[in-house]
C-alpha cells in the first residue's frame, strides 16, 4: 500500500481529515466529523495500528473523545471520556490536549479545570481510554502536554494566564510536582532532539485551528 | 420512553436513567449530577426550573421530557 500523509484539523465545527500521497501535491479533505462542536485537540497515534483521536467539546451534552480506526474515514464516540468522580465536585469544561504516553497503550489528556487524566491501559484500552486523574493544578486548564521518554510536562494555557505560570512536572514514576521554571521544559525538549515545543508542534502531524 | 409505576421525584427518574442508560445519563447530567445548563427538563408542560427543580414530584400519568435548548449561528 502506498504511503499516505494524514493531517487532522480541529475546528469549532468538528474535526476534518486531509490526506494525500507522500509528495503532498494535493490533499483530499473529509469531514467535518462529530456533532458540529469544537474540537480543540487531535492526535494521530501511530504506536500500533494507527488510531485517530479528537476531543469533542459539546457545551450541550458534555465532553467526548472521538476515535477513528480507519484513518479518518469515520469517527465513533469512545465508550468513555475523562470525567471527575462525583464527590470531586468539579465538572469537565473542555478537553484541551491529547498525547500518547509510555508504551503502546498509555494516553494523556489535559483538561479544564486544570487536571491531567491518564488512560488505564489494559485490555479495555480501546474502549475505555481515559479514566484516572493523575494530577490537578491550581490554574484554569491544562493546555499542552509535551512528553519525552517517560517524563511528562503539563502547562496551563497561556491565553487566560500571566506569563509567570505554574508548570506541572512528573518524574519517571509520574509523581507530580509544580514549578514556575519554564527552562525545565526546554531542557526536556532538548532530549527530544533539540526541538522546542513550538517546533515540535510545527513539524508534527497535528494541527488545531479554531 | 420509560414508565414508572409509583410517584417519585424527577430526581428518582434521573437516578434510574443513571443506572439503566449511563451514556444517555451523562449527556443529561454532568459529573456532579447536575442537569446540564443547556438542557431543560419538563414535567408535562412545566419546566422543572419553574417548580421544585429535580425535586418536583411526578404523579402517575405525568410525562417527563428532556429537551435541549435550540440555538444556532
Amino acid at each position: 500500500m502506498a504511503e499516505r500523509v494524514v493531517l487532522t484539523i480541529g475546528t469549532r465545527k468538528g474535526v476534518f481529515v486531509a490526506d494525500a500521497a507522500k509528495p503532498r501535491r494535493s490533499f483530499a479533505l473529509r469531514g467535518p466529523f462529530g456533532p458540529g462542536v469544537p474540537v480543540y485537540s487531535t492526535l494521530i497515534d501511530t504506536r500500533g495500528t494507527p488510531l485517530l483521536y479528537a476531543s469533542s467539546c459539546n457545551p450541550f451534552f458534555g465532553m467526548k473523545v472521538l476515535r477513528s480506526k480507519d484513518l479518518g474515514k469515520s469517527f465513533q464516540e469512545a465508550k468513555s471520556a475523562p470525567a471527575f468522580p462525583k464527590d470531586d465536585g468539579r465538572a469537565l469544561i473542555n478537553i484541551w490536549s491529547l498525547e500518547p504516553g509510555a508504551g503502546k497503550k498509555e494516553l494523556w489528556c489535559g483538561v479544564e479545570p486544570a487536571s491531567l487524566f491518564r488512560s488505564i491501559g489494559g485490555p479495555e484500552y480501546l474502549a475505555a481510554i481515559l479514566a484516572q486523574i493523575v494530577a490537578a493544578g491550581r490554574d484554569a486548564e491544562v493546555d499542552a502536554i509535551p512528553i519525552a521518554n517517560d517524563r511528562v510536562h503539563a502547562h496551563p494555557a497561556g491565553t487566560r494566564l500571566p506569563l509567570a505560570r505554574v508548570f506541572m512536572v512528573a518524574d519517571a514514576l509520574n509523581h507530580f510536582g509544580t514549578t514556575t521554571h519554564r527552562p525545565a521544559l526546554h531542557a526536556e525538549s532538548r532530549r527530544m532532539g533539540g526541538l522546542d515545543w513550538a517546533r515540535r508542534t510545527a513539524t508534527g502531524h497535528r494541527h488545531t485551528a479554531q | 420512553m420509560q414508565e414508572f409505576s409509583s410517584s417519585s421525584p424527577v430526581r428518582g427518574a434521573i437516578e434510574d436513567l443513571e443506572r439503566s442508560q449511563f451514556a444517555l445519563y451523562r449527556n443529561v447530567c454532568d459529573e456532579t449530577g447536575i442537569v446540564r445548563k443547556h438542557l431543560n427538563v419538563f414535567v408535562n408542560s412545566d419546566n422543572v426550573r419553574d417548580r421544585e427543580g429535580i425535586d418536583t414530584t411526578l404523579k402517575p400519568g405525568d410525562v417527563l421530557t428532556i429537551l435541549p435548548a435550540v440555538s444556532g449561528g
